[in-house]
């Protein structure tokens, strides 16, 4: 099992925030899966299944209980922000065009900084599907939420995360 | 008259497309839906570039944080945790 180590190690440092605590949280994991793996079904998804253990460890004791209320009014938020911002740099100064201009500049650094400045119910929603790839069916089990509330999430967080990425860019040229 | 007649329709093609930007790099569309945002793209100069900038940036996000690994102290106490439990401790 240990070949998902990393992408869980990922995940938990994404939803932590902290390299201590995803430590923790994997080992919790791994620990979890040990003890009830005469609960796993062969032939299901064990990825699923380590991941669903994770996200649910992290629910019950990482997450914070209250939540600060949300300030940013998510409904301004431009479509294709990065892109309109990257399009307008690159006629300006005919420069990198945007494709370009993110594969070289975007770093980990910035995303994982982006990452980290998500509120928690994006950043969940954030790093399953576009870090790990996992269906929103999936998602809305992990995190026991409706499906339209996953899709609202992930196109909140996304788009978060592109003015993150733009003020990271801008803050840290290369 | 023609002309007039086809801009809103042009106008409520590229938003329908956008309104499936999320699902469409999610691969949750149905085969069908899917099909028809292509179509568009593929007549839509303006949401391809837009869509395929899109899908390069999941692409790049996800290619470049792979790089974060595990620390190596993680993977030894995950091997240590199932070494105690295969010996049935």
């Amino acid at each position: 099992m240990l070949p998902h180590i990393d992408a869980l190690y990922r995940t938990a440092l994404g939803m932590t925030r902290n390299p201590q605590d995803a430590d923790d949280l994997v080992q919790d994991t791994y620990l979890r899966a040990f003890q009830y793996f005469h609960q796993f079904e062969g032939g299901t998804n064990a990825r699923a299944w380590l991941f669903r253990i994770l996200t649910n460890l992290f629910i019950n004791n990482y997450r914070k209980r209250t939540r600060e209320p949300e300030r940013v009014s998510y409904d301004e938020m431009e479509d294709f922000f990065l892109y309109n911002r990257l399009a307008d740099a690159h006629s300006s100064d005919g420069g990198l065009t945007p494709e370009t201009a993110i594969m070289q500049k975007v770093e980990v650094e910035a995303i994982q900084d982006a990452i980290d400045k998500l509120p928690d119910e994006y950043r969940e929603a954030v790093i399953l599907s576009d870090m790990n790839e996992f269906s929103y069916q999936d998602i809305s089990e992990m995190l026991a939420i409706p499906i339209g509330t996953v899709r609202s999430r992930l196109s909140r967080g996304r788009k978060l995360i592109q003015k993150s990425l733009w003020a990271f860019t801008q803050d840290n040229p290369r | 008259m023609n002309e007039t007649s086809q801009a809103p329709v042009e106008f409520n093609q590229c938003q329908q497309a956008v309104q499936r930007l999320n699902e469409y790099l999610s691969r949750e569309l149905t085969s069908d839906e899917t099909e028809l945002v292509q179509e568009h793209l593929q007549q839509c100069k303006g949401c391809f570039d837009k869509f395929h900038f899109e899908e390069t940036l999941l692409k790049t996000l996800r290619a470049k944080i792979t790089s974060v690994t595990a620390p190596t102290g993680l993977r030894d106490s995950v091997l240590r945790l199932l070494g105690r439990h295969t010996s049935g401790q």
